[in-house]
């Protein structure tokens, strides 16, 4: 092998890693110390130490917040994959004008302010908005339901934000399947639904994977959702968050909080990681 | 099934069909539905103090953080999906933390680094903290996309003659287009609509949309909130359709290639 | 064969080799703009910055008064510029003393408690009284060290007049209570300052033996009422948008709020009876890089003919004494301090409020959030 080979064979195989430079750049320096400067105050601030934990884990507000904030987020992560496969399914499947039709639907969400969406919900789930009006004009009801200022209410309006990342996610996924497997399996002899179990499923499993991963872990960061669509009852994470550092300018505390939900989520990332690390890719299937 | 989709359509539509009669219903006093009709909401938009203004801003904002996200997103996905298993697991985590830090707390961060830097209130510092947010979405979609492909597609390309370049451009960037388009949508619309971080870092002439949006709710509903609900919408669905009608003749112009089976 | 394979096993291998090193050509040269732009794009250069003021208000209609009766004018007469933001929060005027990079000046109608809070933690100069002279026909409370009264608001019971016209509307912070006597539905906000004192004048205590406030017995009053509250508000807006949805028939709010909505067509009614009287207050950020012209600013606002004209587009209250009389007639029964308005209202303690502030209200987060 002639000499002047050798450097080639170095850069081929650390080119993987020059082409994550950027990136990484970017997480580190304009990420991760800055926020790491933030976090810290929650051991150093007022006094160095873990006081600012133990006044977490201590008050009974914050126990409740912590579960309402990751049943919620679990809520609206498994809705949305039931609510988007049919529709990534049906985009994957129709025709060019028709697909562009329902991107269209689903991207008329993401292009309203969230606070206007949640105005345009309050209007039609309140005591006196159009379900309840409609519901007793057609003598269904006797009286209003509550439906606002629920838990419901709360995993509706984020569902409703996050559905489009999911539906997307899917729909990439799904548009990468050869349509030939699924004849290939049914030439076999093999029925619809297993079809779907055995072939369709697994291969678009990456993109529920993503879509879950992305949909779960924004659900965790909302506050807008459970201020206005919920009771306090609905307070979660970030709205204790955002209380610290507006009302009580208590940055530590803050800090304190945002670092146990960062610990927390991590090590459920870490484990779905090792869960799925074996999901099947495109090329091992064949 | 078709059922199933049309329903979860029409959630998804709900309050947009509330929002966009509100926009021709004037000030916002009445009640829904709406009892006259008015175009003082456009009025608003237009004259107000600096809708259109946000407007320009935020695009020219989230357009930015678009393109560099994708160029990031691209590099990084490649990176990941070549690297050694451990470099993979690690990186995999990385991607994900600007989206598990809740997002006030990143903003205190990003308002300090950004005045170190002198670049508080000013579109580059828009730039900068956006950025951020939106290239997890992109690194995670586009590298969804590239596991997606199929390799023996590219080599076989490769084997008839290609050289590289034209086995990118031919082949693996139209397999990838659908990925690439979704990280591309995903990180212009979280760096459009980012709000929270907005509230620390703008400055008297960097003020973007949603932002304007927010205070207007927050502390008085400006009817104009409606309006540009309304043509942002219109918009979507416009470019879409156009979208549609373009891949339509271009479709009928190519004959239609079938996959071997 | 093995020549063969090795040669298309080589040229792959020129064909990835190719491939990455075209995608690092791109990467470099997207790393580089990316980091290299930040220093392209300079800042808008706040060139003169003596004659230039950044004030920062609520928006809004009393962001609209602000401008019209004070900023414009001032402009006018002094020649300097006026920048406006909004959303004076005291987080961020923390974040800005934090880093040692001050750009605000005013803060405009900031709640006296915040005032006091951002005392507490260094984030206010104190008011420069050799500037701001025309203080001898304020109401005294208005004068502090750390900030001057813009306006007087008053947190009232809200009511539909639809619903509860003619008569029948709460009169009293009793009446709120009494859900049998007074029936409809009630929000009430998410805060504790201000609703403890509405428990404590519905349980019987005389207004002026308010302070200190027996913490415990308002929290008992408290839990008679919660289960009859619909709706627990989180926004400023959202009571006026209940109660003219016809969602709520009555609730707390500010009555400027709730003049605006009425002006407008929305079918509400304020009670002045055992309202609640809050001071909103001018304040300078520590360090802000204009001190000197804010407090000019200050002074500016504190006269009674510029005053009287912001309280008449906006109705909260002027601090000068004599703006009162120079509002129209009209006007004047929409002022919290309008004497036959004045006379049955309440003063917020903001001092006793500042030191309990922060916990009163996670104790009340916790009380709402519970069964």
């Amino acid at each position: 092998m002639p000499r002047g080979a050798d450097w080639r064979h170095r850069l081929r195989r650390r080119a993987p890693l020059v082409a994550l430079l950027p990136f990484v750049l970017v997480i580190v320096l304009l990420f991760a110390l800055p926020t790491l400067r933030v976090l810290s105050k929650s051991v150093l601030e007022p006094t160095p130490g873990l006081a600012n934990f133990a006044a977490v884990f201590a008050n009974p507000l914050y126990q409740q917040v912590f579960w309402t904030t990751f049943r919620v987020s679990a809520m609206v992560t498994i809705i949305s994959i039931v609510l988007a496969y049919p529709v990534a399914r049906f985009a994957t499947e129709c025709a060019p004008l028709t697909r562009n039709v329902v991107f269209a639907i689903v991207l008329v969400p993401f292009w309203t302010s969230l606070l206007v969406r949640i105005y345009g919900w309050t209007f039609i789930l309140q005591r006196t908005g159009i379900i309840n009006e409609t519901l007793q004009a057609l003598g269904l009801t006797s009286a209003p339901i509550k439906l606002m200022y629920t838990e419901g209410a709360v995993v509706l309006g984020i569902t409703h934000y996050m559905l489009p990342f999911m539906i997307f996610s899917i729909y990439v996924a799904l548009k990468a399947i050869d349509p030939n497997l699924r004849k290939a399996a049914m030439t076999m002899g093999a029925r619809a639904p297993r079809v779907f179990l055995k072939v369709t499923l697994p291969l678009a499993l990456p993109g529920i994977v993503t879509g879950s991963l992305l949909v779960f872990i924004g659900s965790l960061g909302f506050f807008v959702t459970p201020a206005l669509m919920g009771s306090p009852r609905q307070m979660m994470l970030a709205n204790v968050i955002t209380f610290q550092v507006q009302e009580a300018l208590d940055w530590p505390k803050a800090s304190a909080i945002a670092t146990v939900l960062i610990i927390a989520v991590s090590i459920l990332a870490w484990l779905y990681f090792r869960l799925v690390d074996r999901a099947p890719r495109l090329a091992e299937a064949r | 099934m078709r059922a199933a989709v049309a329903l979860v359509l029409l959630f998804l539509l709900a309050p947009a069909l509330i929002v966009v009669p509100l926009s021709f219903a004037g000030d916002a006093m009445t009640r829904f539905p709406p009892k006259q009709f008015s175009f003082l909401a456009y009025q608003n938009y237009l004259h107000g103090p600096g809708w259109v203004d946000s407007t320009v801003f935020s695009l020219t904002m989230a357009g930015t953080v678009m393109v560099l996200a994708v160029v990031i997103g691209t590099l990084t996905a490649y990176g990941i999906v070549k690297a050694s298993r451990r470099v993979r697991r690690t990186l995999s985590i990385l991607v994900l933390l600007p989206m598990m830090v809740p997002t006030i707390i990143f903003a205190i961060a990003v308002y300090w680094l950004l005045a170190d830097l002198k670049i508080l209130g000013t579109l580059a510092g828009f730039i900068v903290a956006n950025l951020v947010l939106a290239v997890p979405y992109a690194v995670i979609t586009i590298r969804n996309g590239i596991e997606g492909l199929d390799p023996s597609l590219a080599k076989a390309a490769s084997t008839l003659g290609a050289r590289p370049a034209r086995v990118f451009v031919k082949v693996t960037a139209p397999l990838l287009f659908p990925a690439l388009a979704a990280g591309a949508l995903f990180a212009f619309l979280v760096a459009f609509d980012e709000v929270v971080v907005a509230q620390f870092i703008s400055g008297s002439f960097a003020v973007p949309l949603p932002k304007r949006m927010w205070d207007g709710i927050l502390f008085r509903w400006d009817p104009a909130i409606s309006a540009i609900s309304t043509i942002q919408i219109a918009i979507t669905v416009a470019v879409l359709v156009m979208l549609g009608l373009l891949h339509r003749r271009g479709q009928h112009a190519q004959p239609r290639t079938e996959t071997p089976s | 064969m093995s020549k063969r394979i090795r040669s298309t096993v080589a040229s792959d291998q020129r064909v990835s080799n190719r491939k990455r090193r075209t995608l690092l050509k791109t990467g470099l040269a997207a790393g580089t703009l990316g980091v290299a732009a930040p220093y392209v794009f300079v800042p808008k250069a706040l060139a003169q910055r003596t004659k230039e003021l950044v004030v920062v208000h609520w928006g809004g209609a009393g962001g609209d008064a602000n401008r019209k009766a004070y900023f414009e004018p001032f402009s006018k007469e002094t020649g300097i510029r006026i920048t406006e933001q909004t959303g004076p929060g005291m987080e961020k005027v923390k974040a800005q003393v934090d880093v040692g990079n001050v750009n605000w000046d005013v803060l405009v109608d900031i709640g006296a408690f915040r005032m006091f809070q951002g005392m507490q933690q260094d984030l206010l100069e104190k008011i420069d009284y050799n500037v701001v002279t025309n203080t001898k026909d304020l109401l005294k409370y208005a004068v502090q060290t750390y900030g001057v009264g813009s306006n007087v608001g008053s947190e009232v019971i809200t009511f539909n007049t639809k619903k509860l016209g003619s008569g029948k509307q709460p009169k009293s912070w009793a009446d709120f209570w009494n859900v049998s006597g007074v029936p409809g539905h009630r929000a009430m906000h998410q805060k504790a300052f201000g609703n403890l004192e509405m428990a404590l004048i519905a349980d019987g205590v005389p207004p002026d033996k308010l302070y200190p406030l027996d913490v415990e017995r308002a929290f008992r009053k408290l839990d008679q009422l919660k289960p009859k509250i619909d709706v627990w508000t989180t926004t400023y807006d959202q009571p006026i948008r209940l109660l003219t949805d016809g969602e709520v028939d009555m609730a707390p709010t500010w009555n400027a709020r709730a003049s605006s909505a009425a002006e407008k067509g929305a079918p509400l009614g304020v009670e002045w009876n055992q309202g609640f009287l809050y001071y909103d207050m001018w304040s300078v950020p520590k360090g802000a890089p204009n001190a000197k012209a804010a407090m000019q600013f200050i002074n500016f606002c504190l006269d009674a003919k510029r005053q009287a004209e912001f309280a008449t587009m906006y109705p909260y209250g002027p601090v000068n004494t004599k703006a009162i009389d120079m509002i129209p007639a009209s006007a004047r029964a929409q002022q919290p301090t309008a004497p036959q308005n004045y006379e049955k209202q309440i003063l917020f303690d903001d001092q006793w409020w500042a030191p309990r502030l922060t916990s009163l209200t996670e104790r009340f987060a916790l009380w709402t959030a519970q069964k």
